[in-house]
């Protein structure tokens, strides 16, 4: 009985290591996790279906297929070696002429190949746009409006020395409004105040003259001009008066005329 | 003698050489001697002033503007105004106000240019009396009276050359 059992256990080893004799180990063992492959699916001739709505689905036992048939066709193996390549950016002819950025008419022939010799540098000029931001506060954010006044402020001004500075003018009256008498006083009163009795002239007979106001005297064409002082407590004494002229010394003599009402 | 308690007044707006713009205004008693005298300073109007306007800029000077503030400053009570430019008896003023036309060859042709649906036109010696409304025959009877006794125009002599010295200063 030993005997049938060791010759059933090393028939049963024997068995096993023509067994583990046949196996074999395809592909090469994992000593290195840089080198593990990696396969992807080939998806090109999967078909992809929309999955139908529940009011559209058929009933379980409508004997359709529930599930779609997945094929692997085919396996392809990429290297996952990441590489890094730096190359100058030029735009290829054939994407340029086909290849379009949103706007129709830019395309990538637009863009000018990058190169360290066209770059510019700009110092920026900083009080220049200090300037325009102000500029564009007093346009948008401020506006000032150019005050046109369009009505007139007139300022009055009361200056009586200034309207005394101008002579009035007395033209001369006629002889004819006076009598005799009346002449006759005139030229004697200035003749009593003269030592000799000289000749005389008759300038002329002035009417309403205020000889208390008098400032200064003069004649133009025949006409008196006198100016005035500024007015003095009272009346003013306004007569006519009788004015002659002594050729001989180039003076004037005045008489007043009372006239008679 | 003339009333000497009379007031008359002599309002006159002057344009100068330069487009300057000045009025006065002179009260003066029976004799012509000033009581008062008051004026505006000289206005210029801008430019777009003159666009504004247009051609009443001037009419609105003289008589709305200068005329009316001269009026409005005057402390006598003149019993009649003497208007030195016959667009100045427009003023609305509780005084009489006359403009005086002498009789001249050249004053009677500008008898045409007188609308006399509009003003009252008469005549005293040797003026014609244009005014909104006739004078009272006291109004009327003192301006007679003085026109006799002075040269009724003479006042505005004085009141131009005042006024042609102040544009002159400033």
């Amino acid at each position: 009985m030993f005997r049938s059992i060791k010759n059933w256990t090393s028939d049963f080893i024997q068995t096993i290591k023509k067994e583990i004799a046949g196996v074999k180990i395809q592909g090469k063992a994992v000593e290195d996790f840089s080198a593990t492959r990696f396969y992807s699916l080939d998806f090109a001739e999967v078909p992809v279906l929309s999955p139908p709505l529940p009011e559209e689905m058929a009933p379980v036992n409508d004997g359709l297929p529930r599930e779609l048939p997945l094929e692997i066709r085919s396996l392809t193996e990429q290297n996952a070696t990441l590489t890094i390549e730096s190359a100058a950016f030029t735009p290829d002819p054939l994407l340029a002429e086909s290849a379009s950025v949103q706007h129709p008419e830019v395309t990538l022939a637009h863009v000018p190949a990058f190169q360290p010799d066209n770059v510019c540098i700009i110092p920026l000029a900083f009080e220049q746009l200090r300037s325009l931001a102000i500029q564009e506060s007093t346009v948008f954010f401020a506006p000032s409006f150019s005050e046109w006044s369009l009505f007139f402020r007139i300022p009055i001004k009361e200056s009586s020395a200034l309207i005394y500075r101008f002579p009035i003018r007395r033209t001369p009256s006629p002889k004819s409004l006076y009598s005799a008498e009346d002449i006759r006083n005139a030229v004697s009163y200035i003749l009593e105040r003269l030592q000799t009795v000289p000749h005389l002239e008759l300038v002329g007979i002035y009417r309403d003259v205020p000889i208390n106001r008098i400032r200064q005297l003069s004649f133009e064409k025949g006409k008196l001009l006198f100016t005035l002082l500024p007015p003095k407590r009272g009346r003013d004494v306004i007569l006519d008066v009788l004015i002659v002229r002594e050729p001989a010394e180039g003076k004037y003599h005045i008489g007043p005329i009372v006239r008679k009402a | 003698m003339a009333d000497v308690n009379a007031v008359l007044a002599y309002l006159s707006v002057i344009k100068e050489r330069d487009d300057k713009y000045i009025g006065g205004i002179l009260a003066t008693d029976g004799y012509g001697i000033p009581l008062e005298f008051k004026y505006s300073e000289p206005l210029k109007p801008t430019g777009l002033q003159k666009i504004l306007y247009g051609n009443s800029i001037e009419k609105f000077l003289v008589v709305d503007t200068i005329g009316k503030r001269l009026l409005l400053n005057l402390q006598e009570k003149p019993r009649i105004i003497l208007a030195g430019d016959i667009r100045l008896l427009e003023l609305q003023t509780k005084f009489s106000m006359v403009h005086l036309i002498p009789k001249t060859s050249e004053t009677q042709q500008q008898q045409g240019d007188i609308d006399s649906h509009a003003f009252s036109d008469d005549e005293m010696g040797a003026f014609r009396v244009i005014s909104h409304s006739p004078l009272t025959a006291d109004e009327f009877q003192l301006l007679e009276k003085v026109s006799r006794e002075m040269d009724v125009m003479e006042p505005f002599s004085r009141l131009k050359e005042a006024l042609q010295y102040v544009c002159s200063d400033q």
